[in-house]
């Protein structure tokens, strides 16, 4: 955002944040932890505003290969293309279009004119999770809270109860790591969870469970689209991952449990967030982050069979992240 | 379908090479399953414990013979047994482009 000197001239303002990983040095304001990681943590990335004009200089229009399109009924929404030199451009009409330099240290980011705070839920899902995943940061489609200081991730298919257990053990007082994208690095120093996007996104049927001052401790609401999106800022710092928790939900489930489970391959590389991604370096650091992560991380199956109310899930997942985290 | 005499000629040749994993693939242990990428094709394959450790002997052996008779001594098995099982393992490895025969280093 541009702010104006004593003199007149526009200065654009900068703005840092911290998200899947990244040290970000923004010209653009978005929400997220308004603090850099600690120094020695995390990667850097900037991220410029510019027009969408100049985002079309720097790649024009079908100069590089769909790697991943998702539609709606009304036609195409979300193109996500891909050119050796130039990196990767995501863009859907409303949201905006964005660059990612190939070695996701740079996003030049065009957002719709009209502002709002739409834009930022692609910013969120597929933009800064891209340059995270080029810096090398292994991406998971899971949520995660911090309990005692450490992680637990939550780990699911879409609409089976991520978010909505992640927000009931906000309520009740865990600290937010993520929504829906968890940032994970890997190494010596062991498997860490790093704070992502300053936003989680919760379904209707849930909050109506929760009372006007549970609502509030979710954070700050930013708008709805289908789910309630809150600003939440997340941790400070990446946190050991101490669980991960597999969420199974159905009919077929008979009764609740929680059960430590040897992780099957197969279903922690299936995890993996940005699936378009299959060059070979990505490929291999991703089996590498999984096999890391069934040696080093206790895995846990949460079977929720019909009737066991979130909040319910959430006290009894609470107990049990207690022990499995200490 | 091969003959068994074109079968035991294939596995003789196998067990006087050197067996590497191809460039292209990269494998890691799980808890039950080895699995092995080919970075190439992008494409997962899954081998139980024992195929898992045969690809491990295999790939730190200087030729197949002495992968054998390493698994031979570690699993307390006849060494024809062990053979059949490994070459079995090879062949298919090979078809999957996972693995790699070459001449063994001279002595």
């Amino acid at each position: 955002m541009p702010t104006r000197t004593e003199g007149g001239a526009a200065t654009a303002a900068r703005h840092a944040r911290s998200a899947f990983g990244l040290r970000i040095d923004s010209s653009l304001l978005f929400e997220g932890r308004p603090h850099p990681f600690p120094h020695g943590q995390g990667t850097a990335a900037v991220v410029e505003a510019v027009a969408p004009a100049a985002l079309d200089r720097h790649w024009p229009r079908q100069d590089g290969a769909l790697v991943m399109e998702r539609r709606n009924a009304a036609g195409r929404f979300l193109e996500i293309e891909h050119h050796a030199e130039r990196g990767y451009r995501i863009s859907a009409p409303g949201y905006g279009a964005y660059l990612v330099s190939r070695d996701g240290r740079r996003v030049l980011a065009a957002v719709p004119p009209d502002g709002g705070w739409q834009w930022q839920r692609l910013f969120f899902a597929q933009v800064l999770p891209l340059a995270s995943a080029l810096q090398g940061f292994a991406l998971f489609h899971a949520s995660a809270v911090a309990i005692d200081g450490r992680g637990c991730g939550f780990a699911a298919a879409s609409g089976t109860g991520k978010t909505s257990l992640a927000a009931h053990l906000l309520v009740a007082g865990a600290h937010f790591i993520t929504d829906d994208v968890l940032a994970l690095g890997t190494g010596p120093t062991g498997v860490h969870a790093y704070p992502g996007a300053g936003m989680l996104a919760v379904h209707p049927a849930e909050l109506a469970v929760l009372s006007a001052t549970e609502r509030a401790a979710l954070g700050r609401v930013m708008g709805d689209a289908g789910k309630t999106y809150f600003a939440r800022e997340p941790v400070s710092t990446p946190l050991p991952l101490s669980a991960l928790y597999y969420l199974v939900r159905g009919r077929s489930v008979e009764r609740f449990s929680i059960a430590l489970r040897s992780p099957d391959p197969r279903v922690l590389l299936a995890g993996a967030f940005l699936s378009y991604l299959q060059d070979a370096g990505h490929l291999r650091s991703h089996l590498e982050a999984c096999a890391q992560i069934a040696g080093e991380v206790p895995v846990f199956e949460l079977r929720i069979p019909p009737g066991v109310s979130s909040p319910e899930v959430a006290e009894r997942v609470a107990e049990h992240a207690a022990g499995a985290c200490a | 379908m091969p003959s068994k005499s074109t079968e035991v000629r294939a596995h003789e040749v196998f067990l006087g090479k050197k067996a590497r994993l191809a460039e292209h693939a990269v494998y890691r242990a799980f808890a039950h399953e080895t699995v092995v990428l080919n970075l190439n094709a992008g494409s997962y394959h899954g081998l139980n414990p024992t195929a898992g450790r045969m690809l491990d002997a295999l790939d730190g052996a200087a030729t197949v013979r002495e992968a054998v008779r390493r698994l031979a001594r570690e699993y307390g098995r006849p060494i024809p047994e062990i053979e059949q099982d490994v070459t079995d393992l090879c062949g298919q490895l090979l078809e999957r482009g996972l693995i790699e025969l070459a001449h063994a280093d001279p002595d």
